[in-house]
């Protein structure tokens, strides 16, 4: 909407976003880019947490019955009204297919019904943008993207240009949390539990890894490792102290991390470093990167995770330079960068 | 003006109805979702008719494909949502037939199995469910005088009316449409 100050017309620009990529439905209104004016998420764990794991069909029907009354709820706490919106943003990939379709439809009809842009967002350019909103962006810069579905570094020169430069030849950080949290039988998601639950540990030494041997990401060597541990003390019917595993799991997995991290701020010379996505929500990993010679980015705990006020911080940025797509937008589960 | 949609089977159908009832069918390729909107503008611009327009809007909300029925259900909800309009839900397998006649709905369910529903009239005598495809014959045999409709696509495969609408249930808000899925997952 427009409004006249005392400086001339400034353009403040209101965008809705929407993001349904895997098992929690998002909303949010953001002004610029930056200020919140509302965030919603419902959470699909509890769901989720009976089978420890999202299963694809479960998560799209949820999806489906919460969508309108997670709008509903964001407009509400964000005291405005649907014709006071500038634009409609959503995550278009990648994602679980069947979920990002509802986020997808959802914006098109909202966008359909009030004419205006609609966005198109891919999900990991979101969780870069969720540093954006208390930061500015100054390039050359090193984007850690570590979550569930993602370990990986891009480098950015601009807002619009994301170069991969290294990610995992197997396994997902989050996922290897994930299922090392389901051998210790500790619930779902591992993430945050495996993380609590360490701080009450120590370093077990019958637990053998090495990351300094590793070209690029790997958590699967890693995942192996604990699982053969945790199975080898079943067989011999010895106490397993899951602290203590859940502590030297996290210590190799936070150690992958800052060695490969280290290695490519060699390379070049970055301006910042933007810790991005779920796991950029682990206390090990805030505690380490701050020891590294960069500045360095981190969004609230609360933004790490999936939610849909990324989706709107780089849809501004979008907005800016006009990039909006047709009704034919599709969702995409690879989407590429 | 009333908007019909049902997402749920291989095309997609669009309805009107003005004064009189209008139907349109689209072949996407199973691509509902990239069509769905486009071909929403496209049937009410070939009309002269607005999005404004819209004063109730009926919903097919299944059996048949999940996603496809979950896009349906998703249009309708937030279109009703924004438009302030009326919301109303129908069995998909309903939707397809005629409802003045006697009728045996069997619709591909996938796996070796078929949706079912078997109605005379405004009568009921099997209301929406499941069954095993080697089950379809007996029930052929049992309603013989009945009208067959999408037997796996060998029959007709849909006989809108108008007086179709008289059957749909209101919903109270657009939150509460829920797809009714019957195949557990």
């Amino acid at each position: 909407m427009l409004y006249k100050g005392n400086l001339g017309d400034i353009m403040d620009i209101t965008i809705l976003a929407i993001e349904t990529s895997c098992d929690d439905t998002s909303c949010s209104i953001v002004v610029n880019g930056k200020k919140v004016l509302a965030n919603i998420v419902s959470s699909q764990i509890d769901v989720h947490n009976l089978t420890g794991g999202v299963v694809p069909e479960i998560a799209s029907r949820q999806h489906s019955d919460n969508i309108v009354y997670v709008i509903d709820e964001t407009l509400k706490k964000a005291n405005i009204s649907l014709n006071d919106l500038d634009a409609i943003a959503v995550t278009t990939g990648p994602g679980l297919v069947g979920s990002l379709l509802v986020g997808v439809e959802a914006a098109k009809v909202l966008a359909y019904s009030l004419n205006i842009p609609l966005i198109g967002i891919h999900h990991i350019k979101g969780h870069i943008y969720a540093n954006y909103l208390e930061n500015d962006f100054s390039f050359p810069l090193l984007a850690l993207v570590v979550s569930g579905g993602h370990t990986e570094l891009i480098e950015m020169n601009d807002h619009y240009s994301f170069q991969k430069i290294m990610q995992t030849t197997d396994d997902a950080i989050g996922e290897a949390y994930d299922k090392v949290a389901r051998v210790l039988e500790l619930g779902y998601p591992g993430g945050p539990i495996i993380d609590k639950l360490a701080a009450g540990g120590t370093y077990l030494k019958d637990i053998k890894y090495n990351n300094n041997k590793l070209s690029e990401f790997s958590y699967s060597g890693l995942k192996s490792s604990i699982i053969n541990y945790v199975n080898t003390m079943k067989m011999k019917k010895e106490e397993i102290v899951k602290e203590d595993v859940a502590y030297t799991f996290q210590e190799y997995a936070i150690e992958q991390i800052i060695y490969q991290v280290q290695k490519t701020l060699t390379n070049k010379q970055y301006k910042q470093l933007l810790l991005c996505g779920g796991v950029a929500a682990n206390s090990k990993l805030r505690e380490e990167v701050q020891k590294l010679p960069i500045e360095v980015l981190m969004p609230k705990i609360s933004y790490c995770t999936d939610n849909a006020v990324m989706i709107a911080a780089y849809a501004y940025l979008k907005y800016l330079k006009k990039e909006f797509v047709s009704f034919s937008l599709k969702a995409d589960p690879n989407l590429e960068m | 003006m009333d908007l019909i949609i049902d997402s749920s089977k291989k095309k997609l159908y669009i309805g009107i109805k003005t004064d009189k009832i209008k139907h349109f069918f689209f072949d996407t390729a199973g691509k509902h979702s990239e069509f769905f909107i486009v071909k929403i503008e496209e049937v009410l611009n070939s009309n002269n008719l607005k999005l404004k327009d819209i004063k109730r809007i009926y919903c097919g909300i299944g059996p048949g494909s999940f996603t496809g029925i979950r896009l349906g259900i998703t249009i309708c909800k937030v279109l009703a949502y924004t438009l302030e309009c009326e919301l109303y839900a129908i069995s998909s397998l309903a939707l397809m037939t005629n409802s003045q006649k006697e009728v045996i709905v069997i619709d591909d369910a996938k796996s070796k199995k078929s949706y079912l529903r078997i109605q005379a009239k405004l009568r009921v005598d099997i209301l929406d469910t499941i069954i095993a495809n080697e089950e379809i014959d007996s029930y052929l045999q049992k309603y013989n005088s009945y009208e067959v409709f999408n037997y796996h696509q060998k029959f007709h495969e849909y006989d809108y009316t108008v007086e179709i609408l008289d059957e749909f249930s209101q919903v109270k808000t657009p939150f509460d449409l829920r797809a009714c899925y019957i195949k557990e997952i």
